[in-house]
């Protein structure tokens, strides 16, 4: 039943879905329905998952009282402080918009702002251009880069023109093909499993 | 000391020095003015579909979009549904419709609603395209959507007369087009971008399925511009023009050690192979 | 309040930012309290929305159907548990066969059909320069030969020889391009967050520029 069961639902569910948008028959059709609504409801009910799972792992780390368990304590207080915050008073109440202003906020732009840093880093100890390709993709990305920014046109006015046409025309191209071939390459594995010959991320 | 603190340090004093140096505001490029002109050439009282699809995250480079969008579609009196696929974005939207709405003298409900975030993404975006009040029975703040003055005249999300997503990834576009513009062909959506995501969906631009896009700061800047409303994207071209410049010399300097390092390495072999 | 607020968020931007030099327990803290919010603001966000959608038209509309999506959902939850943790596959299941058939119905318009109709397009322009040479549409040109060549790339079930070989290695340089435009996008991207962490704490909390 762990292995047919999954596979079984995957395919009444996948030929149901087909069959309604492509036929547009009003009974199938409301069973699609009525299926993209349960879709909301099941995402709802399982955006908890990750919340259990961290009370989990840190929950082991306090009881244990491993190293660094002390972060552990204050991670599970803040989150179902958070919780208790957001669920008794809204997310429209000041507490919260303030703890979501100034505490999440800069703490999450901070985290990616810091990544400038280690991209300059990088760029000067482990960019090596090497290859043919590697020189293609420096190019590229210097003239994308210039070409959105006023250095650019100070030192000239057609780097603007050329870094657009880069963006608008080659890397356009090969977005495309990229695109196209994950497109395709989706549909395939994705009839290949509603047609049982895929199985291998349904068991064990 | 290590190098990586040297790097750290001196591009860090270089980004803070440059925020000092004043800049001018940039001409809008085509794709920004096409945005602009999309939502300048509908007729007063349209309504608007916003997509509040970003993460805290990236507010650096959404909110200052946001806030430059919202403003002209509030000064034409277009009306203005706040929807998002992601469950961070509505806190933005409801803090800047709020704000802007006031200042413009305009109504909650009756000139813009923040309907906030639902989940099931594809989803719900295809239940969103044929009845927007079967998703959102509620708006953000918890009231009923029913007789809501301003969803008064909309069915479905193919009903509005244009549509701005404000993502911080290719999927959001990617997502209203493949779920409602291959359903309606005249469902029309022009979008405000972080830089990272402008690349993957240029495919949907080059083929007019996205009309026109703002990019990143620079791009709100540029908005901020034609709407004549100085902001966060002005101030910081020359702090990006500057940080950029030091990443692209530092691979050129990273490059040119490397090779002066290869040639003496290269020098010391030959002698000892003698 | 609002000076607590930027003195409370410029000393966890600091404190962010302490890692910089090296790993210290400022960050540490200011990296769990991050996590701990992340998770909360979402359980938050959806216990909201499953009660809008899910729990009020139950109890109040008498649509008692909703317990069935209730209860796939709940299923996920067997993950912690060893001997029935295989029930988890049945929503993920029902995920898949869903979204699939959504995505799929969606995708086969906006990024197949009328991606390869905007790459198939003239080569080359009405009228000829100078009487007699065709006037060729470059982009166009290089659109519908980069998108081919590109495709060919990632042809995995025939070898790269011959012509197949030869498109697929131009189609590298295509795919080079693509992800040199991505790189120069997210330098950019990331240095507006930069620059918008330097002006909060220069401007806001400062007050120096």
């Amino acid at each position: 039943m762990e292995n047919w069961l999954p596979i079984t639902i995957t395919i009444i569910i996948a030929t149901i879905g087909f069959a309604g948008v492509f036929s547009g028959l009003p009974p199938l059709m409301g069973i699609l329905r009525l299926g993209m609504f349960w879709m909301i409801i099941i995402g709802g009910v399982a955006a908890a998952l990750g919340a259990v799972n961290l009370l989990q792992i840190h929950g082991i780390k306090v009881v244990r009282r491993g190293s660094g368990s002390i972060y552990s304590i204050i991670l599970i207080i803040v989150m179902l402080g958070t919780i208790i915050i957001g669920i008794s008073m809204s997310p429209q109440s000041l507490l919260y918009r303030f703890l979501f202003e100034f505490i999440f906020t800069p703490l999450s732009t901070a985290i990616f702002a810091i990544l400038s840093f280690f991209i300059a880093s990088a760029c000067f100890r482990a960019f090596r251009i090497r290859t043919a390709e590697a020189l293609v993709l420096v190019i590229s990305a210097t003239l994308v880069m210039l070409g959105k920014s006023t250095l650019g046109e100070s030192i000239s006015p057609y780097i603007p023109k050329i870094g657009e046409w880069v963006m608008n025309i080659p890397n356009s191209a090969g977005s495309r093909g990229i695109l196209l071939g994950a497109s395709l390459g989706g549909i395939a594995v994705f009839l290949r499993v509603i047609l049982g010959i895929e199985r291998g991320h349904f068991l064990g | 000391m290590k190098t990586h603190h040297v790097i750290f340090i001196a591009f860090g004093i270089i980004v803070i020095v440059a925020m000092f140096i004043p800049s001018s505001g940039k001409e809008a490029s085509d794709k920004t003015m096409a945005v602009y002109n999309a939502i300048e050439k509908l007729p007063s009282g349209s309504t608007i579909l916003l997509g509040a699809d970003f993460e805290a995250a990236n507010r650096a480079e959404m909110v200052p979009q946001m806030e430059a969008l919202v403003r002209h579609i509030m000064r034409r009196h277009l009306k203005i549904i706040s929807i998002s696929m992601w469950d961070q974005g509505p806190m933005f939207a409801e803090r800047i419709l709020r704000k802007i709405g006031d200042e413009e003298g305009l109504t909650y409900g009756i000139d813009y609603v923040n309907l906030g975030y639902a989940a099931g993404a594809q989803s719900m975006v295809r239940l969103l395209k044929d009845d927007i009040k079967a998703v959102y029975k509620t708006d953000f703040s918890g009231n009923k959507t029913d007789d809501m003055p301003v969803l008064k005249d909309i069915v479905g999300a193919g009903d509005v007369s244009l549509m701005v997503d404000l993502s911080d990834s290719p999927s959001g576009p990617t997502t209203y087009l493949e779920q409602i513009q291959s359903f309606k062909k005249d469902f029309r959506l022009v979008c405000g971008l972080t830089a990272a995501s402008v690349p993957p969906i240029m495919p949907y631009v080059e083929s007019g399925q996205i009309e026109g896009y703002i990019i990143g700061l620079k791009g709100a800047s540029e908005y901020e511009g034609l709407i004549g409303k100085k902001g966060l994207g002005t101030i910081s071209l020359s702090a990006q023009s500057v940080g950029q410049a030091m990443i692209l010399i530092l691979i050129l300097i990273g490059n040119l050690a490397f090779l002066w390092i290869r040639k003496i390495k290269g020098k010391e072999n030959a002698e000892l192979g003698k | 309040m609002e000076t607590l607020g930027i003195w409370i968020a410029a000393l966890l931007t600091l404190a962010i930012g302490s890692l910089l030099w090296r790993q210290n327990p400022f960050y540490r803290l200011a990296e769990h309290i991050l996590v701990g919010f992340t998770a909360g603001h979402l359980v938050v966000i959806n216990y909201f929305n499953v009660a809008n959608f899910g729990v009020k038209p139950m109890i109040k509309g008498g649509m008692w159907i909703n317990v069935v999506p209730i209860i796939i959902g709940l299923l996920f939850y067997f993950r912690f548990s060893k001997r029935y943790a295989w029930l988890t596959r049945i929503p993920l299941a029902y995920f898949f066969g869903l979204s699939g058939a959504i995505g799929i119905t969606g995708a086969l318009d906006a990024s197949i059909r009328q991606q390869i109709i905007a790459t198939v397009k003239p080569l080359w322009s009405q009228g000829l320069i100078w009487g007699f040479i065709p006037a060729l549409n470059i982009n166009n040109i290089i659109i519908l030969f980069g998108t081919i060549t590109t495709l060919c790339y990632f042809f995995m079930t025939r070898p790269h020889k011959g012509i197949i070989g030869s498109s697929a290695y131009i189609g590298r340089f295509f795919i080079m391009v693509t992800l040199g435009a991505r790189f120069g996008a997210v330098v950019m991207s990331r240095l507006s967050l930069l620059i918008d962490r330097f002006y909060f704490l220069m401007h806001d909390w400062l007050k120096i520029l």
